[in-house]
């Protein structure tokens, strides 16, 4: 008797054409680790053969994913990380890492939002291609238009994050990646648009990739983007997301106002005024002395010197700013297992019993005991509410 | 027979398929070895059980380090699936997300299912949907194998308190309701207060129907 066969009515041969993508397998590697020809995966990539039950298994271990997680019905099959492999040179296994965890993420939290009926709202900006002229002046323009509707004014953005995720409806991912990783983003019909910044990063410093991203949303949406820490300008798209993120978050007007106000009518700019701008606009001193640059307001090459004479040090700005240093909660969040809106749409679905203990550790790539961690306690007994709704309809 | 009143049997086959939740809290009593061997059982793992442990490997889990030896030494075979039970399987892991489990779990009733084999599982969902695809086939708990008079035998009282309190404690076991006054009289009401994975009213230590041995409330039901 041969091993039970399925057909492509479901889709089985794009499904696992995509994992195999997915998971950087060649074609006649895969072919090979189910003894067949290459040809003939590729018949059951095209869903002209029918893969056997052996085959699955076999093809799903080679993956590194299950049968299950192909094939059952809500899960989200998107080629994210191919579409990153595209963009340039073959990424190296860092920047492999990062794409495929952002890809998981986003899957897992669309495929949980599905499955519990949970519909995310999103809101996103026009787009605006990168038209002829000067990049600089169209995304001060961009950025600027960005504010008055999310009605902020020239005042700072305090949170970056949460104003992505609850005015525009992006999904924000923070989780320490490799240092050399600032983050990346794609956008996708089935996903929406995906961020994932560096937990590893200092705050300021995420805050300004965020922003370069968010220009990226504007202007590039279906081009996936890595950046790169300390990348280089390369293209005018880089400019323009460089140019936005700025824009956005140290607006000219505001930056000339509460330069006016620090500086005090002083006639040289001092570490303690650099300090306290970057912390009132939430960046790096670095950009905040390159934004001053870059307005007129100092001299050219002021960051330089600064640099050449001691630079502006983390100590030298806990000693000015004190308890003034805003906490970083998002750091130490990324080292739990998951995200705590995965964790809490995993609870949801398994306290109902959409899917078990074993389909929830693999979707979120967590191990058993960290899923019982997640999924246990108060949500097993009902809540500590005593399991009625106290919902109003 | 209703989802709601498959009970456990007191009947076990010679054949015990062991699912991932109930292989890792076996692993947590630290005694994985002397529990198994004490057991008059063959039992089996199902390969998904392996590829499943071994991507926890590259995460740096230790499960499969601790099962290998005791597939090695023959303790735990492989159970695999001839045609028969890969046509129950594939009916466990194709279709809706709430119809269907993971590799492991299905790969566990599809074997049980075709062999006649006792299955050992925690997991909740894998309990409601066997009820419903497979209304005859007898369920087991992690617990039912510690309470099982052969471990008697073997490690003394306190000896099984220490294991169970282990996996309670590094694998969050999961303990069903009417297992739990057995699990709180072995582990004492201490340890259970700080065992997050049992219910607030075992932590808390208010109890229904004490029972003074091993035998559970209800355990010679069989509906």
């Amino acid at each position: 008797m041969t091993s039970p066969e399925l057909d492509d009515s479901r889709g089985i041969g794009e499904r696992l054409r995509i994992a195999r993508d997915d998971a950087g397998i060649k074609q006649a590697d895969a072919a090979t680790a189910i003894e067949v020809a290459r040809t003939t995966l590729l018949a059951i990539e095209k869903g002209q053969r029918r893969v056997r039950m052996s085959e699955l298994q076999e093809l799903a271990r080679l993956y590194r994913t299950t049968v299950n997680a192909l094939l059952r019905q809500e899960a989200v099959h998107v080629d994210l990380t191919p579409r990153f492999r595209r963009i340039g040179e073959t990424p190296d296994k860092a920047t492999t890492l990062a794409v495929q965890l952002m890809s998981e993420l986003a899957k897992a939290e669309v495929e949980l939002e599905n499955l519990l009926g949970v519909k995310r709202a999103t809101n996103y900006p026009p787009e605006r291609k990168i038209a002829r002229g000067d990049v600089r002046v169209q995304a001060e323009h961009d950025a600027l238009e960005i504010r008055q509707r999310l009605g902020l004014g020239i005042s700072p953005i305090k949170d970056i994050v949460t104003l992505l995720e609850m005015e525009l409806g992006v999904r924000v991912y923070i989780r320490r990646l490799d240092s050399k990783i600032s983050g990346l983003f794609a956008y996708d019909d089935a996903l929406g648009a995906c961020m994932l910044l560096n937990a590893s990063h200092p705050k300021d410093r995420r805050t300004q990739t965020a922003a370069h991203e968010w220009g990226h949303l504007v202007s590039t949406r279906r081009e996936p983007e890595i950046l790169h820490f300390n990348e280089v300008e390369s293209s005018r798209e880089e400019r323009y997301a460089n140019a936005f993120g700025r824009a956005l978050l140290t607006p000219a007007g505001a930056v000339r106002q509460k330069f006016q106000e620090v500086v005090a009518g002083s006639e040289v700019l001092s570490r303690r005024h650099v300090i306290v701008l970057a912390h009132y606009f939430g960046v790096s001193r670095e950009a905040l002395v390159r934004r001053l640059e870059e307005l007129q307001l100092v001299k050219k090459g002021l960051w330089d010197w600064f640099q050449d004479n001691g630079g502006i040090t983390d100590e030298q700005e806990r000693q000015i700013l004190g308890d003034l240093a805003v906490p970083d909660a998002d750091k130490a969040a990324a080292d739990r297992p998951t995200t705590l809106r995965l964790s809490l749409l995993a609870a949801e679905a398994h306290r109902r019993d959409l899917m078990s203990e074993g389909q929830l550790a693999q979707l979120l790539k967590v191990d058993r005991v960290e899923l019982r961690a997640m999924v246990g306690g108060l949500e097993s007994e009902g809540g500590d509410v005593g399991g009625i709704s106290n919902l109003l309809d | 027979m209703s989802v709601a009143s498959q009970t456990y049997s007191t009947d076990w086959s010679a054949t015990v398929v062991l699912d991932t939740s109930a292989a890792i809290n076996i692993n947590a009593t630290k005694h994985a070895a002397t529990l198994l061997g004490a057991l008059p059982f063959k039992f089996l793992v199902p390969d998904a059980l392996v590829i499943e442990l071994e991507e926890g490997r590259r995460r740096g889990r230790t499960d499969l380090d601790e099962i290998e030896p005791l597939i090695g030494t023959g303790l735990i075979g492989i159970a695999t699936l001839d045609d028969d039970a890969a046509e129950h399987f594939m009916s466990l892991v194709v279709g809706a997300s709430s119809d269907t489990l993971d590799d492991g779990e299905a790969a566990t009733l599809a074997y049980a299912a075709r062999h006649g084999a006792t299955p050992v599982i925690d997991e909740r969902k894998a309990k409601r949907i066997a009820g419903l695809r497979f209304p005859n086939l007898q369920l087991r708990c992690t617990v039912d194998l510690f309470a099982h008079p052969h471990v008697d035998r073997i490690l003394s009282r306190d000896g099984l308190a220490d294991a169970v309190f282990n996996a309670l404690q590094f694998a969050r076991m999961n303990v069903p309701l009417d297992r739990e006054n057995w699990v709180v009289d072995l582990i004492g009401v201490d340890r259970a207060s700080r065992c997050a994975s049992l219910s607030r009213r075992a932590r808390t230590g208010t109890q229904l129907n004490r029972v003074g041995d091993r035998r559970f409330p209800g355990a010679e039901k069989k509906q």
